[in-house]
Protein backbone atom coordinates (compact mmCIF):
# COMPACT_ATOMS: atom_id res chain seq x y z
CA UNK A 1 0.00 0.00 0.00
CA UNK A 2 2.80 2.31 0.91
CA UNK A 3 4.08 2.14 -2.41
CA UNK A 4 1.06 2.67 -4.70
CA UNK A 5 0.49 5.24 -2.17
CA UNK A 6 4.06 7.09 -2.76
CA UNK A 7 3.58 6.90 -6.52
CA UNK A 8 0.54 8.71 -6.85
CA UNK A 9 1.65 11.73 -4.09
CA UNK A 10 5.16 11.55 -6.87
CA UNK A 11 2.86 11.87 -9.53
CA UNK A 12 0.87 14.15 -8.42
CA UNK A 13 3.11 16.85 -6.04
CA UNK A 14 2.81 19.33 -8.25
CA UNK A 15 -0.72 19.99 -6.51
CA UNK A 16 0.84 19.51 -2.55
CA UNK A 17 3.43 22.07 -3.88
CA UNK A 18 0.92 24.71 -5.61
CA UNK A 19 -1.31 24.54 -1.96
CA UNK A 20 1.89 25.33 -0.19
CA UNK A 21 3.24 28.29 -2.33
CA UNK A 22 -0.28 30.24 -1.76
CA UNK A 23 -0.15 29.32 2.00
CA UNK A 24 3.09 29.42 2.62
CA UNK A 25 5.09 32.80 2.14
CA UNK A 26 8.80 31.39 3.35
CA UNK A 27 10.70 28.37 2.50
CA UNK A 28 10.92 26.51 6.03
CA UNK A 29 7.34 26.99 6.24
CA UNK A 30 6.32 25.74 2.93
CA UNK A 31 8.67 22.47 3.77
CA UNK A 32 6.98 22.03 7.36
CA UNK A 33 3.49 22.31 5.15
CA UNK A 34 4.53 20.24 2.25
CA UNK A 35 5.62 16.96 5.04
CA UNK A 36 2.30 17.55 7.14
CA UNK A 37 -0.15 17.21 4.10
CA UNK A 38 2.04 14.33 2.98
CA UNK A 39 1.62 12.84 6.19
CA UNK A 40 -2.14 13.75 6.73
CA UNK A 41 -2.73 12.15 2.87
CA UNK A 42 -1.12 9.26 4.20
CA UNK A 43 -3.49 8.91 7.38
CA UNK A 44 -6.05 9.42 5.17
CA UNK A 45 -5.15 6.67 2.43
CA UNK A 46 -6.65 3.65 3.61
CA UNK A 47 -10.20 5.19 3.62
CA UNK A 48 -9.86 6.99 0.17
CA UNK A 49 -12.44 4.77 -1.54
CA UNK A 50 -10.86 6.48 -5.31
CA UNK A 51 -15.10 7.24 -5.76
CA UNK A 52 -13.52 10.52 -6.36
CA UNK A 53 -10.43 11.91 -8.66
CA UNK A 54 -7.24 11.35 -6.74
CA UNK A 55 -6.78 15.23 -7.32
CA UNK A 56 -9.73 16.22 -5.81
CA UNK A 57 -9.01 14.09 -2.45
CA UNK A 58 -5.59 15.73 -2.76
CA UNK A 59 -7.12 19.08 -2.90
CA UNK A 60 -9.28 18.56 -0.30
CA UNK A 61 -6.54 17.00 2.45
CA UNK A 62 -4.09 20.18 1.46
CA UNK A 63 -6.59 22.50 1.54
CA UNK A 64 -7.88 21.30 4.61
CA UNK A 65 -4.29 20.77 5.98
CA UNK A 66 -3.21 23.95 5.24
CA UNK A 67 -5.89 25.95 6.37
CA UNK A 68 -5.84 24.47 9.86
CA UNK A 69 -2.32 23.82 10.02
CA UNK A 70 -0.93 25.45 13.68
CA UNK A 71 1.72 27.93 13.59
CA UNK A 72 4.61 27.89 16.46
CA UNK A 73 6.87 30.39 15.13
CA UNK A 74 5.75 33.75 14.60
CA UNK A 75 7.24 34.91 11.74
CA UNK A 76 7.12 38.23 10.42
CA UNK A 77 6.49 38.60 7.01
CA UNK A 78 9.23 39.49 4.53
CA UNK A 79 7.86 41.48 1.57
CA UNK A 80 10.53 40.80 -0.16
CA UNK A 81 10.12 36.90 -0.04
CA UNK A 82 6.36 37.52 -1.05
CA UNK A 83 7.40 37.46 -5.09
CA UNK A 84 8.11 34.99 -7.68
CA UNK A 85 11.53 34.37 -6.03
CA UNK A 86 10.83 31.09 -4.46
CA UNK A 87 9.68 29.51 -7.36
CA UNK A 88 10.86 27.98 -10.44
CA UNK A 89 9.65 29.68 -13.48
CA UNK A 90 8.84 27.78 -16.11
CA UNK A 91 11.40 28.08 -19.20
CA UNK A 92 9.65 30.54 -21.18
CA UNK A 93 11.52 33.42 -21.34
CA UNK A 94 9.68 35.89 -19.19
CA UNK A 95 10.08 39.27 -19.43
CA UNK A 96 9.83 42.61 -17.19
CA UNK A 97 5.83 42.89 -17.80
CA UNK A 98 5.09 38.87 -16.70
CA UNK A 99 8.11 39.32 -13.63
CA UNK A 100 6.18 41.92 -12.58
CA UNK A 101 2.75 40.46 -13.01
CA UNK A 102 3.48 37.40 -10.96
CA UNK A 103 5.02 39.99 -7.89
CA UNK A 104 1.61 41.43 -8.57
CA UNK A 105 -0.21 38.51 -8.15
CA UNK A 106 1.78 36.72 -5.23
CA UNK A 107 1.18 40.43 -3.06
CA UNK A 108 -2.64 40.39 -4.09
CA UNK A 109 -2.88 36.62 -3.05
CA UNK A 110 -1.41 36.78 0.06
CA UNK A 111 -4.15 39.45 1.45
CA UNK A 112 -6.71 36.81 0.91
CA UNK A 113 -8.35 34.67 3.40
CA UNK A 114 -7.54 31.09 3.83
CA UNK A 115 -11.16 30.42 2.12
CA UNK A 116 -10.70 32.63 -0.38
CA UNK A 117 -7.31 31.54 -1.48
CA UNK A 118 -8.46 28.11 -1.84
CA UNK A 119 -10.94 28.36 -4.19
CA UNK A 120 -8.27 31.12 -5.76
CA UNK A 121 -6.29 28.47 -6.17
CA UNK A 122 -8.69 26.10 -7.60
CA UNK A 123 -10.12 28.61 -10.02
CA UNK A 124 -6.40 29.33 -11.19
CA UNK A 125 -5.86 25.20 -11.54
CA UNK A 126 -9.00 25.72 -13.80
CA UNK A 127 -11.65 23.49 -11.71
CA UNK A 128 -15.32 23.74 -12.26
CA UNK A 129 -17.38 25.26 -9.76
CA UNK A 130 -18.80 21.80 -9.25
CA UNK A 131 -15.27 20.74 -8.13
CA UNK A 132 -14.27 23.93 -5.90
CA UNK A 133 -17.83 22.69 -4.33
CA UNK A 134 -16.68 19.18 -3.47
CA UNK A 135 -13.15 20.44 -2.50
CA UNK A 136 -14.61 23.07 0.27
CA UNK A 137 -17.91 21.86 0.79
CA UNK A 138 -20.24 24.71 -0.64
CA UNK A 139 -22.61 24.80 -2.62
CA UNK A 140 -21.42 25.45 -6.21
CA UNK A 141 -23.51 29.04 -6.15
CA UNK A 142 -21.78 30.18 -3.14
CA UNK A 143 -18.65 29.04 -4.94
CA UNK A 144 -20.29 31.68 -7.78
CA UNK A 145 -20.81 34.14 -5.40
CA UNK A 146 -17.71 33.76 -3.34
CA UNK A 147 -15.36 33.89 -6.65
CA UNK A 148 -17.13 37.05 -7.91
CA UNK A 149 -16.12 39.07 -4.56
CA UNK A 150 -12.31 37.43 -4.89
CA UNK A 151 -12.18 38.61 -8.65
CA UNK A 152 -13.38 42.29 -7.31
CA UNK A 153 -11.02 42.20 -4.62
CA UNK A 154 -7.89 40.78 -6.34
CA UNK A 155 -8.90 43.34 -8.99
CA UNK A 156 -8.99 45.87 -6.50
CA UNK A 157 -5.42 44.83 -4.58
CA UNK A 158 -3.38 44.77 -8.01
CA UNK A 159 -4.94 48.08 -9.50
CA UNK A 160 -3.80 49.79 -6.08
CA UNK A 161 -0.01 47.69 -6.73
CA UNK A 162 -0.20 49.27 -10.17
CA UNK B 1 -4.62 42.94 -15.43
CA UNK B 2 -7.65 40.74 -15.86
CA UNK B 3 -8.32 37.22 -14.49
CA UNK B 4 -7.31 35.72 -17.81
CA UNK B 5 -4.30 37.48 -17.48
CA UNK B 6 -3.88 36.00 -13.67
CA UNK B 7 -4.47 32.76 -14.85
CA UNK B 8 -2.08 33.14 -17.82
CA UNK B 9 0.62 34.02 -14.87
CA UNK B 10 -0.18 31.47 -12.65
CA UNK B 11 0.76 29.01 -15.18
CA UNK B 12 4.20 30.30 -15.58
CA UNK B 13 4.16 29.26 -12.13
CA UNK B 14 5.63 25.90 -11.72
CA UNK B 15 7.08 23.79 -8.43
CA UNK B 16 10.40 24.34 -7.65
CA UNK B 17 11.39 21.31 -6.45
CA UNK B 18 10.12 17.43 -7.75
CA UNK B 19 10.91 14.98 -4.79
CA UNK B 20 11.86 11.16 -5.78
CA UNK B 21 10.23 7.88 -4.06
CA UNK B 22 12.84 7.82 -1.20
CA UNK B 23 12.88 11.27 -0.16
CA UNK B 24 8.49 11.29 -0.04
CA UNK B 25 9.07 7.79 1.85
CA UNK B 26 12.00 9.44 4.01
CA UNK B 27 9.44 12.32 4.97
CA UNK B 28 6.47 10.21 5.86
CA UNK B 29 9.08 7.75 8.75
CA UNK B 30 10.71 11.11 10.07
CA UNK B 31 6.99 13.09 10.46
CA UNK B 32 6.04 14.48 14.12
CA UNK B 33 2.92 14.65 15.44
CA UNK B 34 0.37 17.58 13.94
CA UNK B 35 -1.16 19.32 16.73
CA UNK B 36 -4.48 17.67 16.82
CA UNK B 37 -2.52 13.88 17.00
CA UNK B 38 -0.77 15.37 20.02
CA UNK B 39 -4.37 16.67 21.78
CA UNK B 40 -5.50 13.29 20.77
CA UNK B 41 -3.11 11.47 22.46
CA UNK B 42 -3.23 14.02 25.41
CA UNK B 43 -7.05 13.50 25.45
CA UNK B 44 -6.64 9.83 26.07
CA UNK B 45 -3.63 10.23 28.59
CA UNK B 46 -6.40 12.80 30.30
CA UNK B 47 -8.66 10.64 30.34
CA UNK B 48 -6.48 7.12 31.90
CA UNK B 49 -5.63 10.36 34.64
CA UNK B 50 -8.96 10.95 35.17
CA UNK B 51 -9.76 7.59 35.64
CA UNK B 52 -7.24 6.28 38.40
CA UNK B 53 -7.80 9.51 40.27
CA UNK B 54 -11.95 9.04 40.28
CA UNK B 55 -10.74 5.29 41.30
CA UNK B 56 -8.39 6.26 43.78
CA UNK B 57 -10.65 8.90 45.44
CA UNK B 58 -13.49 6.55 45.73
CA UNK B 59 -11.34 3.81 47.28
CA UNK B 60 -10.40 7.02 49.61
CA UNK B 61 -13.63 8.00 50.18
CA UNK B 62 -15.25 4.24 50.66
CA UNK B 63 -12.75 2.35 52.44
CA UNK B 64 -9.68 4.20 53.27
CA UNK B 65 -11.52 7.22 55.48
CA UNK B 66 -14.02 5.35 56.95
CA UNK B 67 -11.60 2.54 58.44
CA UNK B 68 -8.77 5.38 59.44
CA UNK B 69 -11.79 7.11 61.52
CA UNK B 70 -12.84 3.95 62.27
CA UNK B 71 -9.27 3.57 64.31
CA UNK B 72 -9.07 6.79 65.30
CA UNK B 73 -11.77 7.78 66.96
CA UNK B 74 -12.77 4.11 68.36
CA UNK B 75 -16.05 3.56 66.81
CA UNK B 76 -17.08 7.06 65.39
CA UNK B 77 -18.57 6.46 62.38
CA UNK B 78 -19.16 9.04 59.35
CA UNK B 79 -22.74 10.04 59.05
CA UNK B 80 -24.53 8.57 56.13
CA UNK B 81 -25.35 12.41 55.22
CA UNK B 82 -21.45 12.44 54.04
CA UNK B 83 -21.22 9.39 53.21
CA UNK B 84 -23.99 10.48 50.49
CA UNK B 85 -22.61 13.36 49.32
CA UNK B 86 -19.57 11.46 48.74
CA UNK B 87 -21.43 8.99 46.88
CA UNK B 88 -23.15 11.28 44.99
CA UNK B 89 -20.23 13.78 44.16
CA UNK B 90 -17.95 10.49 43.00
CA UNK B 91 -20.89 9.08 40.72
CA UNK B 92 -21.48 12.90 38.94
CA UNK B 93 -17.97 12.82 37.95
CA UNK B 94 -17.82 9.53 36.88
CA UNK B 95 -20.70 9.80 34.78
CA UNK B 96 -19.24 13.45 33.42
CA UNK B 97 -16.39 11.30 33.01
CA UNK B 98 -17.95 8.45 31.20
CA UNK B 99 -19.89 11.16 28.99
CA UNK B 100 -16.80 12.99 27.72
CA UNK B 101 -14.96 9.49 26.76
CA UNK B 102 -18.48 8.42 24.80
CA UNK B 103 -18.44 12.07 23.43
CA UNK B 104 -14.87 12.15 22.32
CA UNK B 105 -14.87 9.02 20.40
CA UNK B 106 -18.15 10.00 18.68
CA UNK B 107 -16.30 13.35 17.87
CA UNK B 108 -13.16 11.08 16.30
CA UNK B 109 -15.46 9.27 14.33
CA UNK B 110 -17.24 12.35 12.88
CA UNK B 111 -14.85 12.90 9.82
CA UNK B 112 -11.31 12.61 9.09
CA UNK B 113 -9.40 15.15 6.95
CA UNK B 114 -10.26 14.26 3.68
CA UNK B 115 -13.98 15.15 4.54
CA UNK B 116 -14.72 18.84 3.21
CA UNK B 117 -13.58 21.80 4.99
CA UNK B 118 -16.71 22.74 7.14
CA UNK B 119 -16.77 19.41 8.82
CA UNK B 120 -13.04 19.23 9.27
CA UNK B 121 -12.78 22.69 11.06
CA UNK B 122 -16.02 21.92 13.58
CA UNK B 123 -14.09 18.20 14.40
CA UNK B 124 -11.33 20.26 15.29
CA UNK B 125 -13.32 23.17 17.11
CA UNK B 126 -14.92 20.09 18.90
CA UNK B 127 -11.83 18.25 19.98
CA UNK B 128 -10.09 21.75 21.26
CA UNK B 129 -13.26 21.89 23.23
CA UNK B 130 -13.00 18.78 25.06
CA UNK B 131 -9.68 19.25 25.97
CA UNK B 132 -10.31 22.65 26.90
CA UNK B 133 -13.44 21.00 29.60
CA UNK B 134 -11.30 17.94 30.24
CA UNK B 135 -8.99 20.39 32.34
CA UNK B 136 -12.74 21.54 33.60
CA UNK B 137 -13.57 18.47 34.50
CA UNK B 138 -10.60 17.37 36.45
CA UNK B 139 -10.04 20.74 37.85
CA UNK B 140 -13.48 19.91 39.40
CA UNK B 141 -12.71 16.37 40.42
CA UNK B 142 -9.90 17.61 42.54
CA UNK B 143 -12.02 20.56 43.95
CA UNK B 144 -14.86 17.70 45.08
CA UNK B 145 -12.16 15.71 46.41
CA UNK B 146 -11.12 18.78 48.73
CA UNK B 147 -13.93 19.99 49.43
CA UNK B 148 -15.17 16.73 51.17
CA UNK B 149 -12.33 15.94 52.76
CA UNK B 150 -12.49 19.79 53.98
CA UNK B 151 -15.92 19.27 55.08
CA UNK B 152 -15.40 15.72 56.84
CA UNK B 153 -12.23 16.99 59.00
CA UNK B 154 -14.11 19.89 60.07
CA UNK B 155 -17.39 17.63 61.00
CA UNK B 156 -14.80 14.85 62.20
CA UNK B 157 -12.27 16.99 64.14
CA UNK B 158 -15.17 19.09 65.95
CA UNK B 159 -16.71 15.45 66.55
CA UNK B 160 -13.83 14.20 68.04
CA UNK B 161 -12.89 17.14 70.50
CA UNK B 162 -16.56 16.91 71.61
CA UNK B 163 -15.85 13.10 72.96
CA UNK B 164 -12.58 13.66 74.06
CA UNK B 165 -13.30 16.65 76.23
CA UNK B 166 -17.06 15.81 77.64
CA UNK B 167 -18.09 19.07 76.35
CA UNK B 168 -21.68 20.05 74.90
CA UNK B 169 -22.03 21.92 71.56
CA UNK B 170 -23.54 25.02 73.40
CA UNK B 171 -19.48 25.33 75.41
CA UNK B 172 -18.12 25.86 71.80
CA UNK B 173 -17.29 29.76 70.93
CA UNK B 174 -19.02 30.22 67.99
CA UNK B 175 -17.23 32.89 66.69
CA UNK B 176 -14.27 30.83 66.48
CA UNK B 177 -16.05 28.18 65.23
CA UNK B 178 -17.54 30.02 61.96
CA UNK B 179 -13.66 31.66 61.77
CA UNK B 180 -12.55 28.44 61.14
CA UNK B 181 -15.00 27.52 58.78
CA UNK B 182 -14.39 31.08 57.12
CA UNK B 183 -10.81 30.68 57.10
CA UNK B 184 -10.79 27.21 55.83
CA UNK B 185 -13.29 28.06 52.62
CA UNK B 186 -11.48 31.24 51.57
CA UNK B 187 -7.96 28.96 51.58
CA UNK B 188 -9.93 26.37 49.40
CA UNK B 189 -11.71 29.10 47.19
CA UNK B 190 -8.14 30.45 46.80
CA UNK B 191 -6.52 27.41 45.81
CA UNK B 192 -9.36 26.41 43.29
CA UNK B 193 -9.25 30.00 41.65
CA UNK B 194 -5.22 29.96 41.54
CA UNK B 195 -5.28 26.44 39.87
CA UNK B 196 -8.90 27.51 37.35
CA UNK B 197 -6.87 30.70 36.37
CA UNK B 198 -3.67 29.20 35.79
CA UNK B 199 -5.35 26.14 34.02
CA UNK B 200 -7.39 28.93 31.54
CA UNK B 201 -4.45 30.79 30.71
CA UNK B 202 -2.50 27.89 29.96
CA UNK B 203 -4.67 26.98 27.64
CA UNK B 204 -5.65 30.52 26.06
CA UNK B 205 -1.60 30.92 25.61
CA UNK B 206 -1.28 27.79 23.62
CA UNK B 207 -4.85 27.43 21.80
CA UNK B 208 -6.58 30.60 22.17
CA UNK B 209 -5.03 32.08 18.67
CA UNK B 210 -5.50 28.92 17.23
CA UNK B 211 -9.28 28.05 18.36
CA UNK B 212 -9.96 31.98 17.31
CA UNK B 213 -8.37 31.60 13.92
CA UNK B 214 -10.41 28.15 13.22
CA UNK B 215 -13.82 30.07 14.53
CA UNK B 216 -13.26 33.20 12.17
CA UNK B 217 -12.75 30.48 9.22
CA UNK B 218 -15.83 28.45 9.97
CA UNK B 219 -17.91 31.88 10.13
CA UNK B 220 -16.64 33.20 7.22
CA UNK B 221 -17.89 29.45 5.54
CA UNK B 222 -21.33 29.77 7.23
CA UNK B 223 -21.59 33.20 6.93
CA UNK B 224 -21.41 32.67 2.82
CA UNK B 225 -24.12 29.89 3.18
CA UNK B 226 -26.71 31.69 5.16
CA UNK B 227 -27.01 34.30 2.48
Amino acid sequence: MEKEFLQIIQKNQGIIHKVCNIYCDQEDDRNDLFQEIVAQLWRSYPTFRKESKVSTWMYRVALNTAITTFKKRKRRPDQNRLTYENFQLEDVGYDTETEEQIKSLHKAVNNLTGIEKSIVLLFLENKKYEEIAEITGITQNYVRVKMNRIKKKLKKLMDTEV
Amino acid sequence: MDLKDLKNTWNKISSAKQLNESQLREMLTKRTKSLIERIDRNIRIGFLVLFVLILLFAFDDFLVSPQMLKSMTRGVDIPNWLIFIGFFSNALIFTTFVYFVVKYYRVKRACDVSCDLRETLKKMIDTLRLYQRLFYLALATFVVAIGLAFVSGIYEGGKMQFETSGAQLADVDAQQLVLIVVIGLVVLALIVGGVFLFLRWGFRKLYGNYIKKLKNTLQELDELGNE
